[in-house]
């Protein structure tokens, strides 16, 4: 590493930072790992606890979700307590829990708890009485909740503000694939309960069912083969389940990641508007805002390699560890080095992505950015564009990258285009590489740079939509617009 | 991607050495406790955790390890780590496990202590 790149380091953060951070970081990715490939609730939760009681170094923990409707938990794991005192403990919690939610108890089933000696509640005393520090809620739907409690750690240290945000990225991270797997779980009892109706239809009346669902001119019916009928139908129905649940991940997906892009933040004095429009189902972009100060944001947007849900599913992972990375202060070059790491050893050699991340100070009126191998955003001001093209590599093809920042002064009506290379890329097809490209945006955003940005942003949409029009949308398209009052 | 873990235990009336070649994952946990049973079904007040000084281990090994440590506290024993990375020195400083395990260069060090 040189030395340029051993004062940045050095500019706000330890070795002792790095490797805790990477660690935070590879817990979150392995876990996903682990969790996203699991079949069952029960094993979920085990595994998720599993990884909490290490990454944190506590002396014991407890994880449960309740039904609606249901008198017992509907799985809970625990570790480093009896089972018996478990079983006790989620009696009691959702009693609790209950409470609170009809407004019988004080406090929030929402929130997250931290045992303090000046809180008293029944909450509270729960914690203290088996020992638990920390309480985090699980909300899988509306019929399903629960939570995490942490006890002790080894270190004796309390939670940390830094610790509590990657606890609850990593409860959401719980929550999605618990919602898949509680899916999948139901789809299954209907299987169940379907398999039996066909087999009393089987006994009392077979070929019925059959004769209806398969073609007439079906050669097997044809020949009166029985058995290759019942094997096709077999063979369709399995299809059919499994079309179902390819359906229901993909609108889980989009759920999730409707979800996770955040709302245009209000920053004094600058208003910002953004969209994100996926070519499939779901997308391999995002866009994100992190509140860092009252008068400060951070904003990001990237563009993962890759279509569908395996890109999807990296841009999620990717939007986690930059929040995580972000709430730490670190400086910009800093945060794109880490992310990049993080890419690098835990994609494959064939995933990367581009990545556009500034910091806005509204107090200052400061626009800090650092551009990942993402096309420049640009800066209209006096209608003139300026692109942004300072940065380094793209993230997740070199295992050290280093990256420079620049600080633009904001003047009043400054606008700022930030955006994915789906808007210059609209409009081409397999036959033609035709495309929308920068030239038309520079003049798209020159020419209404007086409009408030969330009309500027409408118009720019109409625009790449009107020249793409006709043509299938191959790549994710998404913009953020920020425009300085004036 | 993580190598496989193989685990060995090794007994005196001294010392009981479990010898942890690989990565130490969640897949280890079952072979993890079934070692220190076997390990410590005599009166040895003292656990080596031999690790082969390539081995990494993930926050679900970090839990094994915490899951034995108090294991062995219970029973008065202490436990003892070879073997370890700087850097997974630092991710045990760091979760506390340093506080209650000791790190040493050799077995021969906890002999002579």
């Amino acid at each position: 590493m040189t030395s340029e790149a051993e004062n940045r380091y050095a500019d706000g953060f330890t070795e002792d930072a790095l490797v805790r951070r990477v660690y935070y970081l590879n817990t979150l990715y392995e876990l996903n790992q682990e969790i996203s490939t699991l079949k069952d609730a029960r094993a979920v939760l085990g595994a998720s606890l599993l990884y909490l009681i290490g990454v944190f170094g506590v002396k014991r923990g407890l994880i449960v979700i309740y039904k609606a409707g249901q008198a017992q938990p509907h799985e809970f794991a625990h570790r480093g307590m009896h089972e018996d005192t478990a079983i006790n403990a989620v009696r009691q919690l959702k009693r609790h829990l209950e409470d609170m939610a009809q407004g019988h108890s004080p406090g929030s089933m929402r929130e997250v708890f931290v045992v303090r000696d000046d809180i008293d509640s029944p909450m509270a005393a729960w914690l203290k009485d088996y020992q638990f520090r920390v309480w985090l809620p699980l909300e899988i739907d509306e019929q399903t909740w629960g939570g995490i409690a942490l006890g002790e750690r080894l270190s004796e240290m309390t939670f940390t503000a830094e610790e509590l945000e990657l606890l609850s990225t990593i409860a959401l991270n719980i929550q999605s694939v618990l919602n898949n797997v509680l899916l999948i779980e139901a789809l299954h009892q209907s299987v169940i309960k379907e398999t039996r109706i066909r087999n009393v239809f089987q006994r009392y009346a077979p070929g019925t069912v059959i004769n209806e669902v398969l073609n007439p001119s079906n050669e097997a019916l044809l020949l009166g083969d029985s058995q290759a009928v019942r094997r096709m139908f077999d063979e369709m129905i399995a299809r059919l389940e499994e079309q179902h649940t390819l359906e229901q991940d993909l609108d889980l997906a989009h759920s999730v990641q409707a979800y996770l892009l955040a709302e245009p933040p209000h920053i004094p004095g600058i208003e910002v508007a953004a969209r994100s429009i996926p070519a499939r189902s779901v997308c391999g972009d995002f866009y994100d805002f992190i509140s860092l100060n009252p008068y400060e944001v951070g904003v990001s947007l990237a563009d993962v390699s890759g279509k569908g849900v395996s890109a999807a599913m990296i841009a999620m992972m990717l939007q986690a560890a930059t929040r995580m990375c972000v709430g730490s202060y670190y400086p910009i070059p800093a945060i794109l080095a880490i992310l990049n790491r993080f890419m690098f050893r835990h994609t494959e050699p064939t995933r990367f992505a581009t990545m556009f991340y500034a910091q806005v100070n509204a107090q200052r009126h400061t626009f800090t950015y650092s551009s990942a191998g993402h096309p420049p955003a640009m800066l209209c001001r006096n209608g003139v564009i300026q692109l942004l093209e300072k940065g380094g590599p793209i993230v997740g093809v070199f295992e050290q990258c280093l990256y420079d920042q620049e600080t633009i002064e904001l003047q009043p009506q400054d606008v700022l285009v930030i955006y994915s290379d789906g808007v210059t890329d609209a409009g081409v097809t397999p036959e033609t590489d035709d495309a929308f490209g920068e030239e038309r945006l520079e003049a798209v955003v020159v020419t209404y740079a007086s409009l408030p940005a969330h009309a500027l942003l409408d118009k720019i949409s109409d625009e790449v939509a009107g020249y793409a029009s006709g043509h299938k949308q191959f790549d994710d398209i998404t913009l953020i617009i920020m425009k300085v009052d004036g | 991607m993580h190598r496989e873990c193989k685990i060995n235990v090794h007994k005196t009336d001294q010392l009981v050495i479990i010898e942890v070649l690989g990565d130490l994952t969640a897949a280890a946990e079952n072979a993890m406790d079934a070692a220190y049973h076997e390990g410590c079904d005599n009166n040895a007040r003292n656990i080596l955790i031999k690790f082969d000084g390539k081995s990494r281990i993930n926050s679900a090994g970090i839990a094994i390890m915490i899951d034995l440590v108090i294991k062995s506290q219970e029973k008065g024993r202490h436990i003892f780590m070879s073997g370890v990375s700087e850097h997974f020195q630092k991710i045990f400083k760091l979760v506390g496990l340093t506080k209650y395990t000791t790190i040493v260069a050799s077995e021969e060090e906890i002999r002579n202590v």
